[in-house]
């Protein structure tokens, strides 16, 4: 009520500055102004009490048969309360209105009007109606010092509440009375500062006026009479304005029903927009935890890009590292596809390899058995031939003992062909024999050479004797091989070096032997023996074929013997792994070279 | 001094038997000299109770030879084995015939197969009564 009193004041206050401007213009007179501020202040004023009354709610207001509204000191205010109360009830009771003279008379009433202007102290005031249910009502007291303090501010009223005071009385205040009150002092200063600024300017013009007045009053008292009846129509006119207003009073409830309803739906609004900014602090609030989660979580964000950087990085490395392995691994493979290219490849050389090689032992093996076949053959031919020829032998010499001295002399000498003849065939199946049997012996050990020729020495002692031969003979090493043919070996070659020599030449015979090595094939070391003579030599051609079997290259005459000795020694050397071969010129001497390996 | 009965000659060759009868003749210490021509004729000859006392026995013959006779020899009974075998060697014997006939108690000696006097004299003087030099060369 009191907010649609408000707009209305407004409106009011609208239109009576309107008007207020129509009269300045009329009558280019403040005071007249003034006036009607205090024409506008009278209508409005019972209708603010009027409004007070009815949003205090009086806890016996039921019980009272009226509203009673006291009204304190000579104010005039009384009889625009008059007024209203013929038009409006309160709390639906209807209003009784009267005066006070005296502070101490106020009783059974349930309001209580004072105007500062007259002067009453408020705190006595409110100490007598204290406990008597009464809401004081106060015009133009200082901030704070009554119940409902109204102040004049620029044409029209506002008001301040002291809630404690109101509900000590028992009072309960409807919510929308604190809404438009005045509430704090600062409100209050800047109000009165506001109203002051107009006091001094309206006081300023009237000094002015004032002036204005003393220049004037002469001619005004002049005209005073004249205006006087100026006056009358004025306040003919000023009834009519009355009138005018009454007609503004009904457009103007017109109006307030319009404004009530308005406010009604301002009210509405407000409320909603009071949910929605209630909402809105709710889901403000939750922003704001949102937020503070979303900052947390963007510091978690942040310490995790860090990891996350670093683990790229580390990836990185990782990448590069993976990258290499890569580049390592298609390496590794290339070469080992190579080494396996070349496996393969060896795989198939050592294949055919492997095939020659069976090719070459299974030939060895067929050279073998037909070297055992020929041997076997030697040996059996030769052992075969034996017996015929002992035959032989013996019978001649059966005949010899038992015919020989009645023989003549042709049979004589055959007899003596025929044994030799028998003789030597003896000899060179011996030989042969011997041949065959040569190499056979694989029981090898180790023989110290030097031992050997010292038996050797001593076999040949008779020849070595007749002779007058000389051996110059050096250390000689142990060698691995049988002792039966290496001394046969040597025998061969020292009666060879004996043998062949010229009548008158002593033989000399210097047996030799040094460790060496083949460099070209880098095989094992061997000892290279030399048995040197200083014999009739054997020429250049024919020394290749002096180690063939039953070979000779003198008469039986000059030189006796088979011809098997040096394909003895031949097979002998051979046999132990090692090479012969000579070193000699015509008449003068030759070198035998045997090798055997270490 | 008396003589030797009876030596018997084992050889498939008719020449060596005859060479060496006459050889054996020419000692005069025997009085009898038998040829059979292998194992088997020897054989014979010792089971129809003619027992010599030196047997000259040839290793390669014909029929049976002289392994296979000296195996037939351990069987026959104790009083025909009373021989003094002489194994004839055509050439040298290898190692292990050797030792093959060394394991044989009968086979007493080893002669080349072309006999001599002096290998006969040498015989008689060891197993039976000295022989006078003069015949022996």
């Amino acid at each position: 009520m009191i907010g649609e009193r408000f707009h209305i004041s407004t409106i009011y206050n609208y239109s009576i500055s309107m008007f207020l401007c129509l009269f300045t213009a009329l009558f280019s007179l403040n005071t007249v102004a003034q006036e009607t501020d205090n024409e506008v202040k009278r209508l409005h004023r019972p209708i603010f009490v009027f409004n007070f009354a009815q949003q205090i709610g009086w806890p016996n207001i039921e019980e009272q048969k009226s509203f009673k509204i006291g009204v304190l000191g000579p104010d005039l205010a009384i009889l625009d309360l008059h007024t209203m109360a013929q038009k409006r009830k309160i709390h639906g009771k209807p209003v009784e209105i009267v005066r006070f003279t005296v502070v101490k008379d106020v009783k059974d009433i349930q309001l209580l009007y004072v105007n500062h202007k007259y002067n009453y102290d408020i705190k006595y005031i409110l100490s007598k109606i204290s406990g008597k249910n009464i809401l004081l009502v106060s015009e133009d007291y200082n901030y704070n010092a009554s119940m409902i303090n109204m102040v004049n501010v620029a044409g029209t009223f506002e008001y301040e509440i002291n809630e404690s005071r109101i509900e000590k009385e028992n009072f309960v205040i409807v919510p929308t009375l604190k809404e438009y009150a005045i509430t704090s002092s600062e409100k209050w200063k800047r109000l009165y500062r506001k109203t002051e600024k107009t006091l001094t300017k309206v006081q300023e013009d009237k000094d002015k006026q004032e002036v204005v007045f003393k220049d004037r009053i002469a001619d005004k008292e002049k005209e005073i009479e004249t205006k006087e009846g100026e006056i009358i129509r004025r306040n003919e006119k000023i009834e009519n304005l009355y009138t005018e207003s009454e007609i503004q009073k009904i457009r103007y409830k017109e109006k307030i029903s319009i404004e009530r309803e308005l406010e009604k739906n301002i009210q509405e609004q407000i409320l909603f927009i009071k949910n929605q900014e209630e909402k809105i602090k709710a889901s403000t609030l939750e922003i704001e935890k949102q937020n503070e989660f979303l900052e947390q979580q963007n510091s978690k964000i942040e310490k995790q890009s860090t990891i996350l950087k670093r683990q790229t990085s580390e990836i990185n490395a990782q990448k590069k590292i993976n990258i290499l392995l890569v580049g390592i691994i298609f390496l590794a493979l290339v070469g080992s596809l190579l080494i396996y290219k070349g496996f393969l490849q060896k795989k198939k050389l050592n294949k055919e390899l492997g095939l020659k090689n069976e090719a070459i032992s299974q030939q060895s093996l067929e050279l073998e058995v037909k070297n055992k076949e020929l041997e076997q053959f030697a040996y059996i031919a030769s052992h075969d031939l034996q017996e015929p020829l002992n035959t032989i032998s013996s019978f001649i010499g059966l005949i010899a003992e038992d015919y020989g001295a009645s023989f003549d002399d042709l049979g004589k000498e055959s007899l003596s062909f025929i044994e030799d003849a028998s003789d030597r065939m003896k000899k060179l199946i011996d030989a042969l024999l011997e041949y065959s049997r040569l190499g056979r012996s694989k029981a090898y050990a180790e023989v110290d050479c030097n031992q050997v020729l010292k038996e050797l020495k001593s076999d040949l002692k008779s020849r070595i004797e007749n002779t007058g031969a000389i051996l110059d003979i050096t250390d000689l090493p142990m060698v691995n091989g049988s002792e039966i043919e290496l001394r046969l070996l040597f025998q061969n070659l020292i009666s060879n070096g004996i043998k062949f020599r010229t009548s008158d030449t002593i033989p000399e015979i210097t047996i030799n032997c040094v460790k060496k090595r083949d460099d070209k094939k880098d095989t094992k070391s061997f000892w290279e023996f030399s048995v040197k003579d200083n014999g009739i030599g054997i020429p250049e051609e024919h020394q290749e074929r002096i180690f063939a079997i039953f070979q000779r290259l003198h008469s039986r005459d000059a030189y006796e013997g088979t011809g098997i000795g040096l394909a003895h020694c031949k097979k002998i050397v051979e046999a132990h792994g090692g090479k012969i071969w000579l070193e000699s010129f015509k008449n003068q001497g030759s070198t035998f070279y045997f090798t055997i390996p270490v | 001094m008396g003589k030797i009965k009876c030596f018997l000659l084992v050889d498939d060759s008719d020449s060596t038997n005859f060479f060496n009868k006459t050889i054996i003749q020419k000692t005069e210490c025997v009085e009898r000299v038998l040829i059979a021509k292998n194992g088997r004729e020897a054989l014979e000859y010792i089971q129809s109770g003619i027992v010599p006392e030196v047997l000259f026995l040839d290793v390669n013959m014909p029929v049976m030879n002289g392994w296979e006779f000296l195996i037939e020899y351990e069987k026959l009974e104790s009083d025909l084995r009373k021989s003094i075998i002489v194994l004839m060697l055509g050439a040298t014997l290898n190692e292990e015939e050797r030792a093959k006939a060394e394991n044989i108690p009968e086979v007493k000696e080893f002669q080349k197969k072309m006999l001599s006097k002096e290998i006969i004299c040498k015989i008689v003087n060891t197993y039976f009564f000295d022989v006078h030099p003069a015949l022996c060369s």
